[in-house]
């Protein structure tokens, strides 16, 4: 993908990024591949980002503790950083959403005006 | 729960952070691994099977980029800013050096001489003392209020009484501060111990480093013959041998058998104790109520507060006033033992001094905000800049923050090391009866309390200019004809006020420094009564076990001969108390004729051999000295001082005249009537600021004396007769030891030494605190004067008297100095009185200290202001308005 492209992406990402991975955990606590799987899965890959950036992400959820990661077994039997979204997590997904659904009314409005 | 995991996330990412880069490596690995297996088992391709990993880190992204970010996330990004802000500080260090040692150096002299009071204050008040709960230990005194003597000594029926019927102490026993004679170990020692009853070490709570203390059964004549050694005596004669218990040390003519070592820290009753025997009280002690003899120590039981026990003691003591008359006017006075051993004066003494460095610190700050906020001015188009690219006033503040930190972390540091030599000197130059003193140095407590400091410092003196630049405006600046914000109005008043702060607390310390240092003279100009050049003195101790009374008069008679004898003395005698240190016995009298009143002082009382007041340079005023007329078996005679003389004898001689030692009922058998046959001039001998006392001397052959303070006029050097004097002594008896063999001059020197001690720091904390004001002063009337060049220029264009303009530039920073002087002489009137108990024939609040000291800060501020004005004044008006 061109490079302008993947910076704009960036910023979006910053805030449904987040707001993804919280919807996600309200499922059940995942450890970050699964996360990716799932948001993949949702968006029927039309989400595709670099994996990587699902882990910044995680660290800023985690000092807001609106997520918590804990050390966990996988089915694998390996060790695996399960994540479980917290109260105040739930919160302030609630007011991502709401803001989130203005923004897409707002321009449901102005192209449906056009 | 949120809330506290993000905490433990935070504290985690930034104080474990190996183990969090661990971590989230083998969770990018895990991450990595399961996406390779998800490729690997859908590619039907064998090549894409194979390069799986790889097609995995692709769809990751730059694995480490990520981690950064991750780490930036998690709390760490500040860090990374604060540091860019100190690579961005040292860079600007590197720029200015000039500023960067002005500045370090002035921080470094505050902080370097706070430092080292500080570790004074931490080693003498803050430590405590080195016993289990040393704050619940408590000295139990006598308040005599008879003579308003707080600390007296108990009588044994007294404090058997406050021990049984109180309910607040869970130990409480008598002492005694022993002198010993160390025999059979070479040299003959004097020795400094202490008779502890086994309780006394209970309350103290401390247990030997080897063998045990003493028990109950020790304390009964016959079964004392036990000896208890400090670890300095220990480690000096024994070599720290453990085989020395059981070993036997004579003392005093007497054998005992070691059994115990104490721990290094131990020392008690006093600083230089070094070994314990147990206290066996005599039987006649133990029922005489009026034999006042030993200082108590005890501890509060647990749960007991000091007023509380103070006041069930003092309920005690109220009833056996009343039950017993002998007890008339006596009390209780208990005090911690912490403030015991270093007492009230000296940490006034301390405290005061630690003010005076924090005053000298402040304005060490207060000349580094003025540097800083000059420098600010210069750096203004930098600030503005930096602003209109978007750079916060947050982020401003942090940078220029970051800047003063740095530099008083790099002042605090030389600091340090200033504070490492100054105490050096310090301990070169204290008295050497300061308690505590070799706890003192820069440990981990003064190091942990310097770096607070410094770093509160750099907040102080950064905050106020960087907050000034973080405000600056465009159009402010504009306004003020590109010179906004720091040299702006608001900056000039700035600037004048810290100034006008920095005299302030100038005046202060000055005003300070000043009555201490005339406290010391006034001390020093005090006419003794006697004459202590050229006197040499020593206690010589007979010990009870060799000597009775009648061989100890002999043995003194043939010392005094020999030391007469040497070459170079010019008269020698003896007296029971020491001069200047010791406060001489005393007891109440009874003149003849004259009934005894309520209130009537004590008498002190002390044997004196004839010759002794020739001897010390005394005058006498009327009568005759001792003499060879005065024996054992002639009438009771005595000498009294003219202080006394004019208490019982108002108007007439008291030549002839007659008293007795104890009250208006004593047994005439017990004392006899003495007639006075000399007065002699009054002495201050218990110290240059003690009151005069009735004083009356008693000849030695009348009551003689196994311990004296032998006294020797010599007409050289009197330390240059020390070997002469202990070879007389060997040829009377090789075995007895000379104590406390000293010039008079040097105890008169020691006396006046804390007193010098402070007059001497304060003094130089003051000058410093001067020196440093008056750069300040200079800096910035030199800053405004250079930014008014402009206008000065245009006066002087106009034809203005050179000599007007610098009239007006100096009358301009007189202003601030009157401004500052006013502020500091009301600081000064309001807290000198706290230094009053350190004071001697000298007001607080002294007029012509204080005058003396506005004058000569108006004097400094003058000159200060005086050489940037003239450089003003000869401002060349084509250059100056060429500027800008």
């Amino acid at each position: 993908m061109p490079k302008n492209a993947k910076s704009q992406q960036d910023e979006l990402l910053k805030g449904t990024l987040e707001m993804l991975i919280l919807k996600s955990l309200t499922v059940q606590p995942m450890h970050g591949y699964a996360i990716v799987q799932h948001i993949a899965r949702l968006s029927n890959g039309v989400f595709a980002v670099d994996h990587g950036s699902l882990y910044p992400a995680l660290a800023r959820l985690q000092t807001n503790g609106w997520v918590i990661g804990k050390w966990g077994e996988s089915p694998t039997k390996r060790r695996a950083r399960y994540y479980t979204i917290t109260a105040s997590g739930r919160r302030r997904l609630g007011e991502k959403v709401s803001g989130f659904d203005r923004v897409l009314a707002a321009i449901d409005g102005v192209m449906s005006g056009s | 729960m949120g809330m506290f995991a993000a905490l433990r996330y935070r504290f985690r990412a930034l104080f474990r952070a190996d183990a969090f880069a661990r971590e989230l490596k083998e969770e990018i690995d895990f991450h990595l691994s399961l996406e390779a297996m998800q490729t690997e088992s859908t590619a039907t391709d064998a090549e894409v099977r194979g390069d799986a990993r790889y097609a995995a880190r692709r769809r990751f992204g730059n694995v480490t980029h990520y981690a950064e970010e991750t780490r930036a996330m998690s709390g760490l990004g500040f860090f990374d800013m604060a540091r860019q802000d100190i690579r961005f500080a040292l860079r600007t260090f590197r720029h200015s050096p000039g500023f960067t040692a002005v500045a370090g150096l002035t921080i470094a002299l505050g902080l370097g001489a706070t430092t080292a009071i500080f570790s004074v204050v931490n080693a003498l008040i803050l430590q405590p003392l080195p016993y289990p709960e040393a704050d619940r230990i408590v000295a139990v005194w006598m308040d005599n209020r008879k003579l308003g003597v707080r600390e007296d000594i108990h009588s044994i029926p007294n404090l058997t009484d406050l021990k049984s019927q109180n309910q607040v102490l869970s130990h409480l026993a008598a002492y005694n501060a022993v002198g010993f004679n160390l025999t059979g170990t070479g040299e003959p020692q004097r020795i400094i111990g202490g008779a502890l009853p086994a309780e006394a070490f209970d309350a103290l709570g401390v247990k030997p480093i080897v063998g045990r203390l003493f028990t109950a059964e020790n304390e009964t004549t016959g079964n004392d013959g036990v000896v208890v050694l400090s670890y300095g005596l220990w480690q000096a004669n024994y070599a720290s041998d453990p085989a020395v218990i059981g070993k036997e040390i004579e003392l005093n003519g007497r054998k005992r058998t070691v059994i115990g070592v104490m721990p290094k820290a131990f020392a008690f009753p006093s600083q230089d104790s070094r070994l314990w025997v147990p206290l066996v009280i005599p039987d006649g002690m133990r029922t005489a109520r009026f034999a006042y003899a030993y200082p108590a120590i005890g501890r509060l039981k647990p749960g007991v507060s000091l007023a509380r026990a103070r006041s069930d003691m003092s309920a005690i003591a109220k009833r056996l006033e009343q039950q017993y008359p002998p007890n008339h006017d006596y009390g209780v006075y208990m005090v911690p033992l912490p403030e015991q051993v270093v007492g009230q004066t000296l940490r006034t003494t301390l405290w005061i001094m630690l003010g005076a460095v924090a005053a000298v610190l402040l304005i060490a700050c207060a000349n580094v905000a003025n540097l800083l906020l000059s420098r600010a001015a210069v750096r203004e188009r930098e600030v503005t800049v930096r602003m209109a690219l978007g750079a916060s006033g947050g982020r401003l503040i942090r940078q220029l923050l970051t800047e003063s930190v740095l530099l008083s972390l790099i002042g605090g540091t030389a600091g340090v090391l200033l504070a490492v030599g100054g105490l050096r000197v310090l301990r070169a130059i204290a008295p050497s009866d300061l308690p505590r003193m070799d706890g003192v140095g820069v440990n981990g407590t003064v190091l942990l309390v310097t770096s607070i400091v410094t770093l509160a410092t750099g907040i102080v003196f950064g905050l106020v200019p960087a907050m000034q630049s973080s405000r600056t405006r465009l159009s402010e600046s504009l306004r003020d004809g590109g010179r906004g914000g720091t040299s702006g109005r608001a900056g000039q008043r700035l600037r004048r006020t810290i100034v006008a702060a920095q005299l302030a607390l100038v005046v202060v310390l000055l005003t300070g420094a000043g009555l201490l240092i005339r406290t010391f003279v006034t001390l020093q100009g005090t006419s003794l009564g006697f004459e202590p050049r050229g006197i040499l003195t020593m206690s010589v101790q007979l010990p009870r076990a060799k000597y009775n009374q009648r061989q100890g008069s002999a043995l003194f008679q043939s010392f005094l001969d020999r030391v007469r004898a040497i070459p170079g003395v010019v008269s020698a005698s003896t007296i029971t108390t020491m001069m200047l240190s010791t406060t001489p016995n005393s007891t109440g009298a009874k003149a003849e004729g004259r009934a005894v009143r309520e209130n009537d002082p004590e008498v002190t009382f002390d044997v004196t051999s004839p010759g002794f007041f020739k001897t010390v340079g005394a005058r006498l005023i009327a009568g005759r000295d001792f003499d060879a007329s005065d024996r054992d078996s002639s009438q009771s005679v005595a000498i009294i001082n003219e202080h006394m003389a004019k208490f019982y004898w108002p108007g007439t001689s008291a030549i002839g005249k007659r008293f007795r030692f104890g009250g208006e009922n004593t047994d005439s058998t017990q004392a006899p009537w003495i007639t006075v046959v000399g007065v002699v001039a009054d002495m201050r001998r218990t110290g240059v600021d003690m009151p005069v006392r009735n004083e009356s001397f008693i000849p030695y052959v009348q009551s003689p004396s196994l311990g004296n303070l032998v006294v020797i006029k010599a007409a050289r050097d009197p330390m240059s007769l020390v070997s002469s004097v202990r070879a007389a002594m060997r040829a009377v008896d090789p075995n007895q030891p000379l104590s406390n063999i000293r010039t008079m001059d040097q105890t008169l020197s020691q006396l006046i030494a804390q007193r010098r001690f402070s007059a001497t720091l304060v003094a130089s904390f003051a000058v410093l605190a001067l020196v440093l004001a008056t750069i300040g002063a200079y800096g910035v009337t030199s800053y405004l004067v250079a930014q008014r060049t402009k206008e000065i220029g245009v006066r002087l264009a106009l034809g203005a008297d050179p000599r007007a303009v610098t009239r007006l530039v100096v009358l301009d920073g007189m202003k601030v100095g009157l401004v500052g002087l006013l502020i500091g002489v009301g600081g000064a009137l309001s807290t000198t009185r706290l230094a009053s108990s350190l004071l001697y024939g000298v007001s607080p609040r002294d007029p012509a200290t204080i005058i003396g000291v506005s004058a000569f800060l108006l004097l400094v501020v003058a000159f200060a202001n005086y050489l940037p004005a003239r450089r003003a004044a000869r401002v060349d008006p084509l250059v100056a308005l060429r500027q800008d």
